[in-house]
């Protein structure tokens, strides 16, 4: 224990300046897209599903049944034109299409509202999903190209990418000021 | 939902439709659907209009109308043309109603305003067809099938006419509906 103390201590005493900014600039990055995962799975994400999807969902299914109905409309004509009763199926396929309608219509303020839960979505959670994605893309990029820094030492790779990234931000901040 | 012993309504049930209906309305057996589109016409298709037809037809107004069978059986006075001797007949029938559109367009909400007089007309004239002295005989007479096998007015129908003739000992029968 004292040992690995120890290499801490050493270790922490070897970073210069450099290492220093390029750790923050990642604890900072990190904040970032934790903040932007919050905003996507708590605001957009409820957004897009209850006023985007659902309703475009809905959509379709009440087209299909409006399809579904003139369909039904028309199969009854001939049976009206000899004055008999249509058979029942064509009463069902209409009560079908109906119903549809009637429950697309009904399930899009449902649903809607049912996604507001995710506004309560926890820290711990929005954690739990990026450790999660961040896993699976490991996994992915093990598979795809095995040999790529991001697979064999994924924690080195953020560290260069820290780096490069620092190093992009602090000439374009140059270049912006220089002007 | 369909006719109680004592109602002579035939209509059953109104209702006011939305302009798309959110559900096709149920079926009732032995009772006709009657439609009254924004024409004010009536309509009484097979079976009642599909989900379909009645988005696009937009019917605003529902009758249900009863137009199963019912039995009765009414008592009538008749008066015999050669002698002036009257008798008391027992006559039973069956009535359904056979024109739902025509008996909502007409408003008939008691078909008892209807049924006594068809019924009085139709069997007076017949007896008046026959010769007969006194009640025996009409009795013996009547027994020959010479109702009309079928009597039709105002949307309404009587069918399997027979007629028998009340004595003194009979108790007239009382004037309702006997079905069950």
């Amino acid at each position: 224990m004292v040992d690995h103390v120890g290499r801490l201590v050493d270790w922490l005493r070897s970073l210069d300046a450099d290492d220093w900014r390029r750790y923050i600039f990642l604890l900072l990055a990190a904040y970032v897209v934790y903040r932007l995962t919050c905003w996507l799975l708590r605001t957009f994400l409820p957004w897009l599903l209850g006023h985007i999807l659902f309703p475009l969902v809905a959509g379709v299914v009440c087209a299909l049944c409006a399809v579904v109905l003139v369909v039904q409309t028309v199969g009854v004509v001939p049976f009206r034109g000899f004055g008999v009763r249509p058979p029942g199926f064509l009463f069902s396929l209409g009560d079908l299409a109906i119903g549809g309608i009637r429950r697309s219509v009904a399930a899009v303020p449902y649903w809607s509202r049912r996604m507001d839960v995710l506004k309560l979505l926890p820290g711990f959670a929005v954690l739990i999903v990026m450790v999660t994605l961040g896993w699976y893309g490991h996994q992915i990029v093990c598979e795809t190209q095995p040999h790529s820094p991001w697979c064999t030492g994924p924690a080195a790779a953020v560290n260069s990418l820290g780096d490069e990234a620092w190093r992009q931000t602090v000439t374009t901040a140059r270049d912006a000021f220089a002007r | 939902m369909l006719l109680r012993g004592d109602d002579t309504n035939p209509v059953l049930h109104i209702e006011e439709l939305r302009r798309f209906p959110r559900r096709r309305p149920a079926s009732v057996p032995g009772a006709a659907h009657v439609y009254l589109n924004s024409n004010d016409r009536f309509y009484c298709p097979p079976g009642g209009f599909t989900a379909g037809e009645l988005w696009l037809l937009g019917p605003r107004r529902l009758y249900v109308v009863d137009v199963s069978p019912h039995d009765l059986v009414r008592s009538l006075d008749v008066v015999s043309p050669a002698s002036g001797v009257s008798a008391s007949l027992a006559v039973s029938f069956v009535w359904r109603v056979y024109d739902p559109p025509f008996i909502v367009a007409s408003n008939l909400v008691d078909v008892m305003v209807v049924i006594p007089e068809m019924l009085r007309a139709a069997v007076t004239e017949e007896i008046a067809t026959l010769s007969w002295q006194t009640p025996p005989q009409l009795a013996a007479l009547l027994t020959r099938k010479v109702l009309p096998a079928r009597i039709a007015l105002d949307g309404i129908e009587l069918t399997g006419l027979s007629a028998e003739v009340l004595t003194l000992d009979d108790e007239p029968p009382a004037p309702r509906d006997s079905d069950g």
